[in-house]
């Protein structure tokens, strides 16, 4: 029973970082319809900012602020060069672009912060809470990480709904042409949705950094669990995003935990089999036909 | 994509009309090969008289380059067998994989099972390590067919993220993180006691590799080769015309399976061992990158993507080593100039390297003949 609660807690904080990755993966592909393959190596990236400000004696306040500007740069930066000149080509084209992204960025944090692994400062205690007699797997950090990911999802909930910016966010991406004759415009809606999208995956990757460590691919994992979450939610549900991203949380935790953390991924590549077969389209995705 | 597509995309359609049950094999359709793509363009034979001299040139020119080469284009060799699957799969039928790499893998410890447990001859381990990684690209594929895009990537994604930790997971069969030892073919007696053991490799590796190329040169311009670009083309009017959609993309991930598993087999035997540290997920991401640098959807580009491969990580070394740079920058340069062709390919090459050449190719020929005959094969293009 101890062990089924220590599983679930860190099932809930793993899951929280999936969500918080998963959803900028959302975020894009309702912008854009690509999905941002380079998003780990892109949180990556800002999380090696926030480390070598924090190694330079700046606040972790401020270097978690600084690698959510980098990020916000980066996701700005792509959409205008790099994803703007292919939109409307075969859509294999951003897919490719983006596992390009991939491999430059993670070839660019090797060449300037070398390949060894680096401890990431937490801001909070990371060693579990006592109850009665017994230590649970619960930290100050990890509630932290849980607050912050339900911070930013509350944002982006407020940004989406009621304001007239995210209106003419979810107009650009529901219907272009549309929204361009309304006054609209797409083209910074879009680069708008990149940079949030990056941003938020920068948050996610200083948040997961003192648990996994940090090294150039640090976040291929975590990405790939995100982007099983993300297509388990369905890739156009942001409450999907959530949905999926704490649902992985707990296959890994509870398979790691009773099977063997070798077997993690393969719990993660079977729940996705599963629900993919039943619902190609993922679990949230209004069903659409597919588009002749 | 603004590439230019070739005209055999609006051939195809039409051409499947006639196509509506199961016609005998027509004089027509092998002749078809003449407007389809493929490095060679022309019907069976003439692919088959370009394999022999392929063989019997490349093995002269094997015989010039000093020895220690050889493993590096025994490398090559196999990563030219995997790529030629994978540019089926993803240029000629549409399909994305980030797996191709898992399935080699397949083919690698079917091999090394094999060679463990079973005395075989070497054709036949690699026959077995074909038929099991093409039972396993038939359920991928059958999971596939119901997928599109992105949903597609993220699977194969996760079975090359799974694989290899299966191998460590059951160490009792699989050797764990060290892997099984595979004893490569015996060189046969008559070749002399001076022909290395890796120069016997090396050739049967070329050997394979022209195979493979021919074969999948005759299925470019074959009735089924004609099936993936309409299924990738316009998946309803396929299937108005009576092409089973679901069906052409299973047959497509079962070919490029059977490549992949040819090229793990032989992998093993080049390496030596099988083992999970030679495919990660960061093997099967090199090799579409590979192939899109060097032009998907067409078997020379599997070629230049086979030699960008092993040639560009040394190159890579050579020269950060030459500069001094540091021991970060020499690690990470191949990648880095991976990453910055893929994107210059899409961005401004559509094509790949084969695409440019065909390019290249059309021009001069436009320039000095009254009309041009090469065409502009699949890329990612359209």
């Amino acid at each position: 029973m101890h062990q089924f609660v220590n599983l679930t807690l860190i099932g809930i904080t793993t899951g929280a970082v999936y969500a918080a990755v998963a959803m900028g993966l959302v975020l894009i592909w309702r912008a854009t319809r690509t999905v941002n393959f380079a998003q780990g190596a892109m949180a990556t990236f800002s999380t090696y900012v926030a480390v070598t400000l924090i190694d330079r004696n700046v606040s972790y306040w401020l270097a978690l602020l600084a690698a959510i500007v980098t990020g916000l740069i980066i996701g700005t930066l792509t959409e205008r060069l790099l994803m703007r000149p292919i939109a409307n080509t075969n859509p294999l084209n951003p897919v490719i672009i983006a596992i390009g992204m991939l491999i430059v960025l993670e070839a660019v944090s090797g060449m300037i912060w070398g390949a060894k692994y680096r401890e990431f400062p937490s801001n909070f205690s990371v060693t579990g809470i006592k109850v009665g007699t017994s230590r649970i797997a619960l930290s100050a950090f990890d509630i932290y990480v849980m607050v912050a990911v339900l911070v930013l999802m509350v944002a982006l909930l407020i940004l989406f709904r009621w304001t007239s910016l995210g209106l003419k966010m979810r107009a650009a991406a529901f219907s272009p042409e549309i929204a361009r004759l309304l006054g609209v415009r797409v083209g910074r809606m879009l680069t708008l949705g990149w940079a949030l999208a990056v941003g938020m995956a920068s948050v996610a990757g200083v948040l997961a950094a003192p648990n996994v460590l940090l090294y150039p691919n640090n976040m291929d994992g975590v990405n790939v669990f995100a982007f099983t979450a993300a297509i388990l939610g369905g890739l156009d549900s942001p409450v999907g995003a959530l949905v999926g991203g704490l649902g992985m949380g707990f296959v890994v935790s509870y398979v790691g935990g009773y099977l063997g953390s070798s077997l993690e991924t393969i719990g993660g590549l079977i729940v996705l089999l599963i629900v993919l077969s039943f619902r190609p389209q993922g679990i949230f995705a209004a069903s659409a036909a597919r588009r002749v | 994509m603004n590439s230019p597509v070739s005209n055999q995309d609006e051939i195809i359609v039409p051409s499947m009309k006639r196509s509506k049950g199961r016609p005998r094999k027509s004089k027509r359709s092998a002749q078809g090969g003449n407007r389809s793509s493929g490095i060679f363009g022309v019907p069976a034979v003439r692919n088959g008289l370009l394999a022999i001299v392929v063989i019997v040139v490349g093995y002269i020119l094997l015989g010039k380059i000093s020895p220690y080469r050889d493993l590096q284009f025994s490398q090559v060799g196999v990563y030219v067998i995997a790529l030629a699957g994978l540019s089926l799969l993803v240029g000629q039928s549409g399909q994305i994989t980030l797996g191709q790499g898992a399935v080699m893998m397949v083919g690698a410890y079917t091999t090394a099972l094999v060679n463990k447990h079973l005395n075989l001859a070497f054709p036949l381990e690699i026959l077995l390590s074909a038929i099991v990684a093409g039972l396993f690209g038939i359920l991928v594929g059958i999971v596939a067919a119901r997928l599109r895009g992105p949903y597609l990537a993220g699977v194969t994604l996760s079975i090359a993220l799974a694989l290899p930790e299966l191998a460590s997971k059951f160490s009792s069969i699989f050797g764990g993180d060290a892997g099984l030892i595979v004893s490569p073919p015996n060189t046969p007696a008559f070749l002399g006691a001076t022909y290395t053991q890796q120069r016997f490799m090396v050739s049967i590796v070329l050997v394979v590799t022209v195979l493979v190329i021919f074969g999948l040169a005759n299925l470019y311009s074959s009735r089924q080769g004609r099936k993936l670009r309409a299924v990738r083309d316009d998946e309803v009017s396929a299937e108005l015309n009576g092409i089973p959609l679901a069906g052409t993309q299973i047959t497509a991930f079962m070919i490029a399976s059977v490549c992949a598993g040819i090229a793990g087999s032989l992998q093993a035997m080049v390496a030596q061992n099988a083992g999970p540290e030679s495919f990660t997920v960061a093997l099967s991401i090199s090799l579409l990158a590979a192939i899109v640098i060097g032009g998907v959807g067409t078997l020379g580009g599997a070629v230049w993507g086979g030699l960008a491969l092993v040639f560009i990580p040394q190159f890579a070394t050579d020269y950060s080593q030459r500069l001094n740079l540091s021991q970060g920058v020499v690690a990470n340069l191949a990648l880095a100039i991976y990453g910055l062709l893929l994107i210059a390919v899409i961005l401004v090459f559509p094509g790949g390297v084969q695409g440019g050449l065909l390019r290249l190719a059309k021009y001069i020929s436009i320039r000095f003949r009254s009309r041009g005959s090469s065409e502009i094969a699949g890329g990612l293009g359209k």
